[in-house]
């Protein structure tokens, strides 16, 4: 995998996409970290894929998607139009007994995989997280029944 | 200064059909039955006023509006809203001979011409009527409005006096107490916004735009359109997603407004150029995916420690009037 690029802030239409100073060769994907990414704009959504476009348009992976992020680009189907691929992301779980909380990242290839042409898509859910202070089973909290609609885009 | 939006629709009129009235009844009347078993003194009047949304018609004429003081009036765009107006213009002055009617054009789609066949003061001898636009070709474009075998009525027979003046891009013309200043907006035709300025407060009309150029480097010198105003129309005929589809249509979505809206803080935002094809549950859900667009982008910025700014705004319907 080539290099992962960091976004961070708010990705609105003033983010300067170029101060990222990305250098793909021919067909290269692109990989950025949105694990800072604070909140996402529809104006700061046209403002990234213009940028792609000026790339090229590589195949674009997200890795380290947050649920804040992940709400943010589900309130506009960033996602889609982006024609992103999610590589890792955060689930939140919480615990029922004494309601501390835990994020747990999961995987592309491991936890989920999107559908495409050829297959289905998937998502496999760890069978048991345990809680750290009380070993009580915790509960996944996906904040909304869209959490892992971007499964279904068939790219 | 006063606006009233007398056609908030894109494209083409739309009139509700049998079937969608029918629907409307069906879920006011169920909705009243069950709001009756909790309430059972309930009129239907206090019913009606509870369950607005229920209800709720954006209306299906094309663009027009009215913009007012005590000393002029003016109009924008000559949709099927024109119409309506017309009816109430003819109470006055115009229906007098006596009226002296300003009409500014943003562009010369169909949707926003289509009414001025039935401008009914544009027939009536002693009226003036002035045309302004930005494009060169606006008389043209009026005359050929009344041509047959498209309408009976050639222009050369209209009762009215009628003028054409051009307007300069950018550039701020004053009629009475309102200044008005066209800037470009996005769209495949050359479309104008206009920007209207009343003793220290402003609106600016920024339909037909497809919102492609947003940040303040890009918009350029239009960007004046949108600063330091204190409510907006703005173009909202697709939902985001569906507006990245239709590339160099010409239209926007409304979470595009609401970024220039709070960037630029603008306090209140009307969306309009309803699209022909949605019925008014439609556009209510379309609106309801705004609302939660517009939540989620608050609460992201608030919560990042930013101190968002807060928009007043809604989806316009035929014949709302606010205060600038």
């Amino acid at each position: 995998m080539s290099r992962i690029h960091s976004l961070k802030g708010h990705l609105d239409e003033l983010w300067s996409f170029e101060s990222l100073a990305v250098d793909l060769k021919e067909r290269q994907d692109l990989h950025l970290d949105v694990s800072g990414v604070l909140s996402v704009s529809a104006g700061g959504l046209k403002h990234w894929k213009a940028w792609l476009d000026g790339l090229g348009r590589p195949q674009l992976y997200l890795h380290f998607c947050t649920p804040l992020f992940f709400e943010q680009m589900n309130s506009v189907r960033g996602l889609q139009y982006l024609q992103a691929i999610v590589g890792s992301v955060e689930v939140h779980y919480v615990c029922p007994a004494c309601s501390t909380e835990l994020d747990y990242m999961m995987y592309r290839g491991q936890n989920f995989i999107e559908g495409t042409a050829e297959h289905r898509e998937s998502l496999t859910l760890p069978e048991k997280v345990s809680c750290p202070s009380c070993s009580h089973p915790m509960e996944p909290d996906f904040r909304g029944q869209d959490y892992f609609s971007f499964l279904k885009y068939r790219n | 200064m006063k606006v009233k939006l007398w056609g908030v629709r894109g494209s083409l009129p739309a009139a509700p059909d049998q079937s969608s009235v029918l629907n409307k009844i069906k879920k006011a009347l169920n909705s009243f039955v069950d709001f009756q078993k909790q309430n059972p003194e309930v009129s239907v009047q206090d019913f009606l006023s509870s369950s607005e949304s229920h209800l709720r018609c954006y209306g299906g004429h094309t663009s027009c509006l009215e913009i007012f003081s005590d000393q002029i009036q003016l109009i924008v765009d000559g949709g099927s809203g024109i119409r309506p107006l017309a009816e109430h213009m003819m109470l006055g002055a115009a229906g007098l001979g006596r009226a002296e009617i300003h009409i500014l054009m943003t562009h010369f789609h169909w949707d926003h011409l289509i009414g001025l066949p039935f401008f009914t003061p544009l027939f009536i001898p002693g009226n003036k009527i002035h045309f302004y636009a930005v494009q060169e070709d606006l008389e043209e474009n009026i005359r050929r409005m009344f041509t047959k075998p498209n309408f009976p009525v050639p222009f050369e027979a209209l009762g009215s006096e009628i003028f054409f003046h051009r307007l300069e891009p950018r550039r701020s013309k004053k009629f009475a107490d309102i200044e008005v200043t066209p800037y470009q907006l996005d769209h495949p035709d050359p479309c104008w916004g206009y920007r209207f300025e009343r003793l220290g407060r402003a609106y600016a009309h920024c339909v037909d735009t497809e919102g492609v150029r947003v940040s303040p480097d890009d918009l350029g010198e239009d960007v004046k359109l949108y600063r330091g105003v204190q409510a907006m129309t703005f173009d909202a005929q697709y939902s985001f997603e569906e507006a990245a589809e239709k590339i160099n249509w010409g239209h926007s979505s409304a979470p595009i407004g609401l970024d220039i809206a709070m960037r630029e803080r603008i306090p209140k935002v009307f969306f309009m150029h309803h699209d022909p094809s949605a019925d008014d549950e439609q556009i209510q859900k379309l609106e309801a995916k705004t609302r939660e667009y517009y939540d989620k982008r608050q609460l992201a910025l608030s919560q990042s420690g930013q101190q968002p700014f807060e928009v007043e705004w809604c989806f316009a319907r035929d014949g709302i009037v606010f205060d600038v």
